[in-house]
């Protein structure tokens, strides 16, 4: 079977990914971070994974969802 | 006695989420004494416990076999869909202006709070009218029914919540993209001459509602009582053209047909069964296509066919399915029989019962009577059609006759597993 992948999991995991890589970066004094940036970076990776969540299509109800109604 | 299996709330005999009941009920404790135990245990553990409740009360099922609240905020979880998106671009164009700002790109910090706000409402705009048009795209795409039902109480409760859930947002939205505008012109000393006109225009607009509101009022209960007095209006003439289309039809064929008196009375059953459809045609039984509702059409054939009265009681109701269909096979043979040999003696019943196991039917009609074994062996209608088709499907039929006192075909049949 195919296995469907979670766009909002994909989006939130390369945001974290990137966020880290700016901290490691930022840690080991190759770049400098100052707060503005920070802050951008972490407003940028939050709305990147709310807007995925946003865009997610709705899922048809399965079958056990149906039986509840 | 304490109840086994998982642990569950009891949502009825809970005060607040049912946990404790629950737990009471599973255990077999008295709730009151296990509350007073939760509430030392909540000073002792300054709060913690609050905390386990809330874990609880998340995570266990509701006694009525209901999933568990995290599962259900989970699989409803589409409608704060919008919110997501809204505040999600609004972050994305915080970002946006963090970072020109940090490039040195920059005009105002006057810029920043209008801009987001104005992004995040125009985002719930937009994922408000997009989940309305894909609703309507789903409805569409819907097949139509093939006759017009009434709109089940959940469903309409459904609809309505989606629209004030649509509602609730648009205005939001719109709340939020002129609060940003507001802010924008506000912090650019732009109101300053705005801010008297528009409190002039709030004063008047207040004023105004208060002079026409009795009016307002008035209007909407006139229209309402114009709307319900076209309903009925409507409804009496669908009534009079029923009747002019059935009834006074009928009347007039019976007046033509007087000398036959089967006629006559052929024509006074059809239209008594059609005004009886006819006005059962709101109710959902009515318009049924099960073992009730085929031997009740078998019956009005041979009516039709044979002109004769026949009288049907059907107790219960199933599927028309194999089994079922055979019954309504044979006492419709069974009826035709009874039509053609024995209408004289009066009227032909029908009693059929549907039981959880079984389907009974009984045929009876007051005629000569007859001996099934004087039937000639070249007649199938009684041995084929009746006693044969039962016995095919796993059933029985009886025939008991008395001369002088009619015939009853009694027809049982086991009911399919289901």
């Amino acid at each position: 079977m195919k296995r469907r992948v979670n766009r909002v999991s994909l989006v939130a995991g390369i945001a974290l990914v990137l966020l880290g890589s700016l901290l490691c970066l930022d840690q080991l004094d190759l770049i400098s971070l100052g707060m503005g940036v920070t802050a951008a970076a972490l407003c940028a990776a939050a709305g990147a994974i709310l807007v995925a969540s946003g865009l997610e299509p709705v899922a048809p109800p399965s079958a056990e969802e149906r039986d509840d109604g | 006695m304490a109840e086994r299996g998982p642990w569950r709330r009891d949502t009825a005999s809970g005060i607040a989420g049912g946990v404790i009941a629950g737990i009471a009920r599973r255990a077999d404790l008295d709730p009151t004494l296990l509350r007073v135990v939760f509430v030392v245990v909540v000073v002792v553990t300054g709060g913690l416990a609050l905390a386990a409740y809330a874990l609880a009360w998340l995570l266990m099922p509701a006694l009525d076999g209901s999933r568990t609240v995290l599962a259900t905020r989970i699989a409803t979880r589409h409608p704060r869909r919008g919110w997501r998106l809204g505040a999600g671009v609004g972050l994305l164009t915080l970002s946006a202006l963090l970072v020109f700002r940090e490039l040195g790109i920059w005009w105002s910090d006057a810029l920043v709070w209008p801009l987001v706000l104005a992004a995040a409402g125009a985002a719930l705009l937009w994922s408000q009218s997009r989940a309305r048009s894909q609703r309507e795209a789903a409805a569409r795409a819907e097949p139509a029914p093939l006759q017009p039902a009434p709109p089940e109480p959940q469903v309409a409760g459904e609809d309505r919540g989606a629209r004030f859930i649509d509602l609730y947002r648009g205005g939001f939205g719109i709340a939020l993209v002129i609060g940003a505008a507001l802010l924008f012109l506000s912090q650019n000393d732009a109101l300053g001459g705005a801010r008297d006109a528009a409190f002039t225009a709030i004063v008047a607009i207040f004023a105004l509602a208060l002079i026409l509101a009795p009016f307002i009022w008035q209007l909407g209960r006139n229209l309402a009582g114009e709307r319900a007095e076209r309903i009925r209006s409507q409804e009496r003439a669908d009534l009079a053209a029923h009747l002019h289309d059935s009834v006074l039809q009928t009347l007039t064929l019976m007046q033509k047909r007087a000398d036959d008196p089967r006629e006559v009375a052929a024509l006074a059953r059809r239209q008594e069964r059609e005004l009886r459809s006819w006005l059962a045609a709101g109710s959902r039984d009515a318009s049924g296509d099960g073992f009730a509702a085929a031997l009740r059409s078998a019956a009005e054939e041979v009516e039709d066919a044979h002109r004769v009265k026949i009288e049907v009681v059907a107790v219960g109701d199933c599927e028309l399915e194999e089994r079922a269909a055979a019954v309504v096979g044979a006492a419709r043979e069974a009826l035709t029989n009874a039509a053609k040999f024995a209408s004289e003696g009066g009227p032909i019943s029908v009693y059929a019962e549907v039981g959880s196991e079984r389907i009974e039917a009984f045929v009876r009609d007051r005629g000569d009577g007859f001996d099934p074994d004087d039937v000639p062996s070249d007649r199938r209608g009684v041995s084929e059609s009746i006693v044969g088709r039962m016995r095919r499907h796993g059933g029985a039929a009886t025939i008991s006759s008395v001369t002088g006192s009619g015939t009853e075909v009694a027809l049982t049949i086991e009911r399919e597993a289901p």
